[in-house]
């Protein structure tokens, strides 16, 4: 009786003692992660003063910039809308005469800034000197995609992004590089693997989660809650950027491969092309920004930026496409005010729209317009001797931003999936011949127009 | 730490061994061994210094002996083994060399400077590399940081400058030094990129606090130096979006103490006339005894390179997209110097050269071309040179000058030799024009022999502008117009016959044209 009264009491004790240890180290774990997030959401608790800690951060912040002499502007999208929405009253409050702390103590992880990198001229010791005034500093950075595309060039890394945390706040200060194309870009912010990830709640971060591009903005300088700080301009327009500010890089090795593979054309009449492909492609993108179009590289061009990151010398076109919601019809005339007659249009807005405009030296600018149906997306395209229609369909996709042809352009995010369906999973291998009406993979046919409409959907020029 | 090898096997490598072993930090370990033959040209004075380090057998080394040395400089040998070769015909047995090194701390091996960010550099510089002499000195160290004026209205402030630089860093140390004391130079505008992995140049380029970019060669040859310039361009056009023109450098130019303020007074001539192709500083005939006046500027038909600006619209529009391909073995600067590239268009050099190249060795070089191409070229020291009359460069103007001096120069005695110094007379400060025989535009046959005779540069035509060229002679200004091809032939007198100098007959194979580096 004993006997098995000794095990069972050794079994309940083993059992019990797991148990406890199982529930610590639980508890001990959601204790941490408490401590930490109440930790940076004690100032939620505190009074609208200039006590807070995140006035004081940003405070600190600002002294340390201006006396290192790094130029840095306010990105902060939640900052930037309250400013936004006060703005003539943060105008006209001179330095000093504030009251009330209504800008930077609002309860928030993080105060992003900008840092304009090429302006910064003493970059080896400001590091050291945050680290004196307090700020415990992490430095993210990584190798400078601007070399990237040529051959095999390394450099030192480029600082991509500063997170420098002051007791609960955090300034998170991120560095914009100047690319060709008159535009900004960040990186993308990735912890290495030495890194400690409890450091700042990193999710929070309104910047880097994607390496993004910007227009690059005016700034002014105002007063806020008593501190000077640069700002945009035009607030609202950096602010809208910020949801679509994604940037993907070229497949410049992909590119370079492709190159070893198939040599390059470097005859006279692929220069020619590539540079008149090229100069109707800005003069199209100047004229589409004026009007407040969005519009992204498709079919032949998107396939030259994917596979190749430069224009297919055997392509006879320039090649766009536009969402039909975008559509304005101010854009015939525009195109036409710039040199660019329209060739020929087929479809109309309700259906398969297409517009062709005429360049120079015989390259003609195609733009695709994009329809929306619930899980696909689609373009039309018109055979002008029949009337006969024909569908593209697509996958969704979203649009980000790249560099193509030292310009700032829009391509899909989803890349390969749009190329797959417009060229199958043969795109690798260059094709001279091609058919749109037969061709590409994702074409069906859509019908025919009939009779009577072929005055307005059939337009030749 | 360093690594070298010399060939004593060759004659003055030795040398080349004593003044590198001379410039190493007492203390250092040193271990040598030798490869092959090591004893044909081992001189006395590289055995004195063998000797004085501890070595017994490095002063005895004969023909295919091997040994092998560890010792520290200016302490105790540590271990040496040494085998004869029985026969001229076989080599030393192998030896075998184990030795223990007791290691010094830190705190003694390393100088006690103070702790700036500059020293740090210091520091980092010569825990890794020897040879550089008093960078690494303990008690007087050569300053590192140069603060050379600042340029007034310095209008090159944000012109990039790209140094192109293979495996030499030693010429890279000396060039970066006379870099960053020009005035108006921008350090954070340079940019070195080096042709290969090498860690050394890396090394130079971070103790100056510069940025450095390594390029993965490509190709062989004159085509590596080519796709080497192709990245690099491009690269500093990508890094600076915003720059219209970039510097071009190499690593074995001395940089004149007013390059910066040459190219700032010049630079709006490159962005206001188009029939310009680049703004140089170096005068391929400015040599000591042909160049005089720092203040003035020509307009040439040739591109000289060796310091020079690039146009942003030139270089992306014109000259990128049809950069010779990797399997073309040309080089660069002469494709770029072909009609095709340069349509007619000119370039600006100074009289006297703000660039000195003093490299040797090279792909393109030796110590016999250096001594007679490079080696007198004249080169400015004068800080501060006020160009004269700028804008006289640009393309109407400069023909308006040129008529100018025409008219008031002296027509020489044409029936004395070229040659001579006699064939001007003992002035200064003159003006004198000769003509000589040029039947066609591309009839160079008395300009070369002339060159030759001169001592100038003679291996292919520069320096000229339709037909003219310009130098100095005893102080004097010396013009020489082709007759008929010039227009400038007009001027000639009419009882004056251009002089014509017949080229010697070919003997046994004539010198094939050599490259310029």
């Amino acid at each position: 009786m004993s006997r098995i009264n000794k095990n069972v009491i050794l079994a309940l004790l083993t059992l019990t003692s797991s148990a406890f240890l199982l529930f610590q180290l639980y508890y001990y774990k959601h204790y941490l992660s408490a401590k930490n997030g109440a930790g940076l959401s004690k100032s939620k608790g505190s009074q609208n003063g200039f006590d807070s800690t995140q006035w004081r951060a940003v405070k600190k912040f600002i002294m340390l910039t201006s006396n290192q002499n790094v130029p840095v502007f306010l990105i902060d999208p939640l900052i930037l809308e309250l400013i936004n929405k006060d703005f003539e009253q943060v105008k006209n409050t001179s330095h000093g005469s504030t009251s009330e702390c209504k800008f930077f103590c609002v309860p928030r992880d993080f105060t992003a800034f900008a840092l304009w990198y090429h302006l910064w001229k003493n970059e080896e010791g400001w590091f050291r000197i945050a680290e004196n005034m307090g700020f415990q500093c992490l430095k993210i950075e990584s190798k400078d995609p601007r070399l990237d595309g040529i051959d095999s060039l390394s450099g030192t890394e480029i600082p991509l992004h500063y997170i420098c945390r002051l007791a609960n706040h955090a300034i998170h200060l991120v560095v914009f590089h100047e690319r060709n194309g008159n535009y900004l870009w960040h990186g993308h912010l990735r912890l290495k693997g030495h890194m400690d990830r409890r450091f700042v709640p990193f999710r929070k971060l309104q910047f880097g989660r994607y390496p993004g591009a910007f227009d690059r903005p005016e700034l002014q300088q105002i007063t806020v809650d008593g501190l000077e700080v640069f700002i945009p301009k035009d607030p609202v327009h950096f602010l809208e950027e910020i949801p679509h500010s994604r940037f993907i890089e070229c497949r410049y090795k992909e590119a370079r491969a492709f190159f070893q593979q198939y040599l390059d054309d470097n005859t006279v009449e692929a220069m020619t092309f590539r540079k008149n492909a090229k100069e109707l492609l800005q003069l199209a993108a100047k004229t589409l920004k004026k009007l407040g179009v969005r519009f992204w590289l498709s079919s032949g061009t998107c396939l030259g930026w994917y596979r190749q990151c430069n224009i297919i010398p055997y392509s006879k076109d320039v090649d766009l496409g536009i969402f039909i919601q975008d559509y304005k019809s101010d854009i015939i005339s525009a195109f036409q005010d710039v040199g660019l007659p329209l060739k020929h249009k087929f479809g109309k807005v309700e259906d398969s729209l297409e517009l062709s405009f005429q360049g120079k030296d015989d390259i003609k600018l195609d733009i695709f317009f994009f329809y929306e149906e619930t899980d696909h997306m689609w373009n039309g395209g018109t055979q002008a001797k029949t009337g006969k229609k024909f569908k593209y369909l697509f996958p969704k996709f979203t649009l980000c931003w790249t560099e193509f042809v030292d310009m700032k352009i829009h391509v899909p995010c989803e890349t390969v999936e749009y190329i797959e369906a417009n060229y199958g999973k043969s795109w690798k291998i260059p094709v001279k011949t091609w058919d749109w009406k037969r061709s590409p993979p994702n074409v069906r046919p859509n019908g025919i127009w009939p009779i009577s409409e072929w005055d307005e959907v059939i337009q030749l020029y | 730490m360093a690594k070298r090898v010399f060939d004593t096997y060759s004659p003055h490598e030795d040398e080349a061994m004593v003044l590198f072993l001379n410039m190493v930090a007492p203390g250092r370990v040193l271990i040598c061994t030798v490869k092959d033959e090591g004893s044909f040209h081992l001189k006395d004075t590289a055995k004195a210094l063998l000797r004085s380090l501890g070595s017994q057998a490095g002063p005895a080394l004969g023909w295919r002996d091997t040994w092998a040395f560890v010792g520290r400089k200016g302490g105790p040998v540590l271990g040496e083994k040494h085998s004869r070769s029985p026969a001229l015909s076989s080599w030393g047995d192998p030896v075998l060399l184990k030795t223990d090194v007791p290691l010094s701390s830190a705190e003694e091996a390393e100088c006690h400077w103070a702790d700036t960010e500059l020293n740090r550099r210091r520091r980092r510089f010569c825990s890794k590399v020897e040879g550089y002499g008093s960078v690494c000195s303990c008690k007087d160290p050569t300053p590192i940081e140069f603060s050379p004026d600042p340029l007034p209205d310095n209008k090159v402030l944000n012109v990039p400058v790209a140094v192109i630089a293979g495996n030499r860093p030693n010429y890279l140390y000396r060039m970066l030094r006379s870099l960053l004391s020009a005035q108006g130079v921008s350090p954070q505008m340079i940019t070195v990129f080096i042709d290969g992995y090498y860690e050394e140049p890396m090394d130079v380029v971070a103790l100056f606090g510069l940025r450095g970019i390594q390029h993965t060669p490509i190709s062989i040859k004159n085509a590596r130096v080519s796709q080497h310039y192709k990245a690099s361009l491009t690269a500093t056009f990508n890094l600076f979006p915003e720059a219209r023109f970039a510097v071009v450098l190499e690593e074995d130019l001395d940089i004149a103490v007013d390059f910066f303020s040459f190219l700032s007074q010049s630079i709006h001539l490159l962005e206001e006339d188009d029939s310009l192709y680049c703004i140089s500083a170096w005068n391929d005939q400015g040599y000591e005894h042909t160049a005089e006046d720092p203040a003035l500027l020509y307009r040439v038909e040739t591109m000289p390179g060796l310091g020079w600006v690039l146009r942003k619209s030139l270089y992306k529009e014109e000259l990128e997209p049809k950069w010779p391909t990797p399997e073309k073995l040309w080089d660069w600067d002469m494709w770029m110097r072909m009609p095709e590239q340069r349509r007619g268009r000119e370039c600006i050099i100074p009289d006297v050269s703000r660039s000195y190249h003093f490299g040797i060795v090279g792909l393109n070089m030796n110590g016999y071309f250096h001594e007679a191409y490079f080696k007198k070229h004249k080169f400015n020291t004068v800080p501060g040179v006020q160009l004269r009359n700028v804008n006289s460069l640009k393309k109407e103007a400069y023909e308006v000058e040129i008529h100018r001096l025409l008219s008031e120069a002296e027509v020489l005695d044409h029936s004395k030799n070229p040659c001579e110094d006699s064939f001007l007379p003992d002035t200064e400060g003159h003006t004198y024009v000769a003509f000589i025989r040029m039947e066609k535009d591309d009839d160079f046959t008395t300009w070369t022999q002339l060159a030759k005779c001169l001592h100038i540069w003679d291996l292919d035509v520069r320096g000229n502008h339709r037909g003219l060229w310009r130098l100095f002679r005893k102080k004097n200004h010396f013009l020489v117009v082709g007759v008929p091809a010039s227009p400038y032939s007009v001027k000639k007198p009419p009882s004056i016959t251009p002089i014509f100098l017949e080229p010697p007959p070919k003997e046994e194979g004539a010198p094939g044209a050599a490259e310029q580096t």
